[in-house]
């Protein structure tokens, strides 16, 4: 008897692809201005400004790093959940499948038991 | 049954310490929180810098995330890994191919999610740099040696190309990087100045030099290559000689730079040749390493085209590398070389059924999606011509990608069949080789070289001589009427080396390397016990299904129960019968007696009739077996003083009946402490190796016992049967071959013992046979353990064995080698074990003896009531 079946792996966790695009993303919504692509135009950009305007501007900045950070953070923490999650889901797929290995295992040696020659 | 309950208990724990408990994470993978403890970069004033530092820091977070994913795919890897050596070790051959082909899936699973993870890191660092260090700094994780480091410094290095495969980055890399890590890596190792590695890394780079590495490498590792340093240095300065001047000049470099290795710690230098050796042995091997670990590591290596191939072609070389050897070496020598190359191919075989599934996987889809688009194509209207041509179109490119497919298993395939060959090449070797070991010890000489292992059995080859020989007669053309001893070729030692003085004319006696020790050895005495215990614990019948009873009770006379079985009377006379299952059969045994039984096959139906007449033919077996014990228990032997050679026949390649051959080991030992028991190489032969002739197999070894003066044969059959033929898997011999073999020599008394179902055609065939060749009266026996029409079974809760054989080695062992009771004839022990056999699993054995130009002799003989003579 053969078994065909392997063990099925769990979904992984949605990862970001890499850090940039993570970064991208999140920052996008929050301050268009520091995305990463962004930021080199920046003096460019804001070449005439005040110092005044110039003062709400990283006043912004700060705001949108500080808000960045907390969904940063909260984000990998839920990662770090997910993660957990799917090393309990995996261990529980590898526990199945080895029952079922075992299962087929003995249901092979009960019939070999009596089988014919 | 209780075995197998006890079993399922105890196995796992899976939940336990390698599994890592109750489900929640293990210390060494909890996930740390984000580094929001760090001091980070405010400074919003400059925002490029700012928004660099997030990027690397949300770069290390992915990337841990994505580690974190991988470790653990590869940890449960691991723990496969061990379950799969553990049930390989416990013979449970299924179990740890399936493991380990989880195994494989979960290391290509993690290394396809940290091949994603290093995507990214392109756009962060820079590319030729990569971030080794502080990789290396967070990750301090087991290393062992320095190709472990190295493999960890290039597995980051490695990745840094966006949308390239595992297989693409590594052939990147390897040009380059793994020349430049393994030159740093050498020139650490061998204590030489670390600005030399750039000359090691220019040697690797070049393709010349690494062709002849590759093959160098092979060479070195074959199982017959150079071992002593002087061999090793004699090796590569054959091979160097022939180099391209380009490779010589590359190699001449690094011979400069191993000039420049430094003293030890220890202050000592080796001598300069035989450290060159070395080093370059070294710096090869290390290479390998590199190439072979990193592969396994982006699980490259199980899925490489034409793998299988690979493996069996260095398996087949591996193994000719050893029986061609032409050196005198110790017989355990061999022996080693033997066992760990059938280690390893069992490996190979194991990965390459892997691949095979896989392979028919993949043709069996593409078959699929050829029909599904056929099916479409069909369902078209015809005038939606646009549509069906387009379906024209993808029906080409999916039969050419089902004919690759196929084309791919069916490379597959041939390599399997390539290293079961060579799995049964060397089986056959180690065979020869554990026979002369058994019987002359371990430091015993031997040249490889010397033997014909393409022969079965073995032979050893003629020796070269000054004047032309005449070609050795092959014993299988023909029916060979026997030589006179006088006129046998000077080879007389054929088969074996140490009787190679005794080539006079005198009468052939077998060597003395074929005796079989019957001494009160501790293992015989083990295994004498093992098969007590088989036969001492047979569970009988099963009580019926629901159906079967529900059948039983409308369609037969049931008289009552008896336990959980039904008790039924048959249409005439007063006994009555339990009837329960056996196996997939039906099985009947009187009450009060249940050594009188029978099986009814399954597919028979199940009537009244039916029950009367399987219950009446076994009342007249039985009738005609009392009668004829009378002559069995007069001292039916199966040899008196003459040596008897020992023989099986097998399809090892089977789980029952190759199970069946291993745990009947200790049979011939047993024996020899009753007989003369000798043993000839190649005596057990494997009959299921494709392509391979049962009856020329046997017929072979029949001529070289016969050309060594045995004139006594004990055969063991271990195959499946029919009602015409015993099989091992596509081969088979039919009992009329096998009387034709022993007809083939008149002077050769034969007893064969078939576990076969249906007793293989035996029984009808040798109610026919008549001894016209031979003129001793029981010349020929025959043992089947069941009758024509029926079934037999294995016991296989303890040791694969069956009802009949245990108890027949229970009983030839009382009173034998040391061991207490009376001992039995050969005879007596048959009607005993088969007595045991009948009320154990409902097998009746029979026995037939020939008879000179007349039918044989059998048991149970309905037509012959009387006593038993053929085999008194």
């Amino acid at each position: 008897m053969t078994n065909d079946t392997t063990i099925q792996i769990p979904a992984l966790p949605k990862l970001p692809v890499d850090g940039k695009e993570f970064f991208d993303v999140l920052m996008g919504e929050i301050e268009p201005d520091l995305v990463s692509d962004a930021v080199e135009s920046l003096k460019e950009k804001y070449a005439d400004e005040t110092s005044e305007e110039h003062e709400v501007r990283m006043e912004r900045y700060r705001n949108a790093i500080a808000t960045y950070r907390e969904k940063r953070d909260h984000y990998f923490e839920s990662m770090a959940d997910q993660v957990r999650q799917f090393e309990k889901a995996l261990k529980e797929s590898a526990e199945g499948r080895v029952t079922e290995m075992e299962q087929t295992r003995l249901q092979e040696l009960e019939d070999m038991f009596s089988t014919d020659a | 049954m209780r075995f197998i309950k006890e079993r399922r208990l105890l196995h796992f724990g899976f939940g336990g310490l390698e599994m890592g408990g109750d489900g929640s994470e293990s210390a060494e993978t909890q996930d740390k929180t984000p580094e929001a403890k760090e001091k980070e970069n405010d400074n919003v004033e400059d925002p490029e810098q700012l928004i660099a530092d997030e990027l690397q820091k949300a770069e290390k977070e992915v990337d841990k995330s994505k580690k974190n994913v991988g470790k653990r795919l590869r940890d449960q890897a691991d723990n496969f890994d061990k379950m799969a050596a553990d049930a390989r070790e416990k013979g449970d051959e299924q179990k740890a191919s399936n493991l380990e082909a989880d195994a494989a899936l979960l290391r290509k699973s993690a290394a396809s999610v940290e091949a994603a993870q290093n995507a990214g890191q392109k756009s962060l660092d820079d590319p030729k740099e990569g971030k080794t260090e502080s990789d290396k700094d967070a990750n301090p994780e087991k290393k062992t040696t320095t190709i472990d480091d190295a493999i960890d410094q290039l597995d980051d290095d490695a990745k840094l190309d966006p949308g390239k495969g595992p297989e693409e980055t590594f052939n990147e890399i390897h040009k380059d990087k793994i020349a430049k890590k393994v030159g740093e890596q050498f020139c650490k190792t061998h204590n030489i100045p670390p600005e030399n590695a750039k000359d090691v890394a220019d040697v690797l780079k070049n393709p010349d030099a690494q062709k002849f590495f590759t093959e160098l490498i092979d060479g070195l590792d074959a199982e017959d290559g150079p071992k002593t340093p002087e061999e090793v240095e004699k090796y590569i300065a054959e091979k160097i000689e022939n180099l391209p001047p380009a490779v010589q000049e590359q190699l001449d470099k690094l011979a400069a730079v191993l000039d420049k290795k430094e003293d030890g710690e220890d202050g000592k230098e080796k001598p300069k040749k035989q450290t060159f050796a070395e080093a370059i042995k070294e710096f090869i091997k290390m290479f390998k390493e590199f190439f072979k670990g990193w592969r396994k590591e982006l699980g490259i290596e199980s899925t490489t085209e034409g793998t299988g191939d690979e493996r069996a072609d260095s398996s087949k070389d591996a193994y000719e590398g050893v029986v061609n050897k032409n050196k005198e070496l110790p017989v355990s020598e061999v022996q080693k070389k033997l066992t760990d190359q059938k280690e390893q191919v069992n490996k190979n075989i194991t990965a390459v059924e892997g691949e095979i599934t896989g392979a028919k996987e993949s043709s069996e889809k593409a078959g699929e999606k050829v029909k599904e688009a056929e099916k479409q194509q069909a369902s078209l209207d015809p005038s939606e011509v646009e549509e069906w041509s387009k379906l024209e179109g993808q029906i080409k490119d999916l039969k050419k990608a089902q004919k690759t497919a196929d084309e791919n298993l069916k490379t597959k395939e041939k390599a399997l069949e390539s290293l079961q060959t060579t799995k049964g090449n060397i089986e056959k070797a180690l065979a020869y080789y554990n026979d002369i070991a058994t019987t002359s010890g371990g430091s015993t000489k031997v040249n490889p070289s010397l033997v014909d292992f393409s022969k079965t059995p073995p032979q050893v080859k003629p020796k070269p001589k000054s004047k032309p020989k005449p070609e050795p007669e092959t014993p299988n053309k023909k029916a060979p009427t026997l030589k006179p001893k006088a006129e046998e070729p000077d080879e007389s030692d054929e088969g074996t080396e140490d009787s190679s003085e005794g080539s006079d004319a005198s009468p052939k006696t077998p060597p003395a390397s074929w005796n079989v020790e019957g001494g009160e050895s501790n293992s015989v005495n083990s295994w004498v016990d093992d098969q007590e215990s088989s036969a001492d614990n047979v569970d009988g019948m099963s009580s019926l299904s629901r159906d079967q009873k529900a059948a039983v009770v409308s369609n037969l006379n049931v008289v009552g129960k008896s336990g959980d079985k039904l008790v039924i009377k048959p249409t005439e006379g007063n006994n009555m019968w339990r009837i329960g299952k056996f196996g997939s059969n039906i099985g009947i045994s009187m009450v009060g007696n249940s050594s009188i039984s029978a099986m009814i096959p399954m597919d028979a139906p199940l009537t009244q009739a039916t029950f009367d007449s399987y219950a009446k033919k076994a009342i007249e077996y039985h009738k005609s077996e009392v009668a004829d014990e009378a002559g069995m228990g007069d001292g039916f032997e199966v040899a008196g003083n003459e040596p008897m050679a020992y023989v099986t026949l097998s399809d090892m390649a089977d789980g029952l009946t190759g199970g069946i051959a291993k745990d009947s080991e200790g049979f011939p030992d047993l024996l020899a402490q009753r007989y003369n028991v000798v043993r000839a190489p190649g005596g057990d032969i494997n009959a299921s190796q494709p392509g391979a002739n049962p009856e020329q197999l046997l017929r072979t070894h029949f001529a070289q016992l016969n050309e060594n003066g045995v004139t006594n044969i004990y055969l063991s059959i271990y195959a499946h049967g029919s009602e015409g033929a015993m099989h091992f898997g596509n081969n088979k011999i039919t009992p009329a071959q096998l009387t034709g073999i022993i007809d083939e020599f008149p002077d050769m008394k034969v007893t064969v013992n078939s576990i076969s179902c249906y007793g293989g055609g035996l029984a009808e065939h040798m109610e026919q046979y008549q001894d016209t060749k031979g003129n001793a009266k029981d010349r020929v026996t025959v043992f089947t353990q069941t009758k024509g029409e029926t079934v037999n079974y294995a016991n296989t809760s303890t040791k694969y064995v069956t009802v009949y054989n245990a108890s027949l080695a229970k009983y030839l062992a009382q009173g034998t080698g040391g061991r207490p009771g009376n001992k039995m004839t050969y005879g007596e022990a048959h009607v005993r074990a088969d007595r045991d056999a009948k009320s154990g699993q409902l097998t009746d054995a029979e026995v037939y003896t020939s008879r000179p130009n007349a039918p044989s002799a059998h048991t149970a003989d309905l037509n012959d009531m009387g006593q038993f003579e053929g085999m008194a």
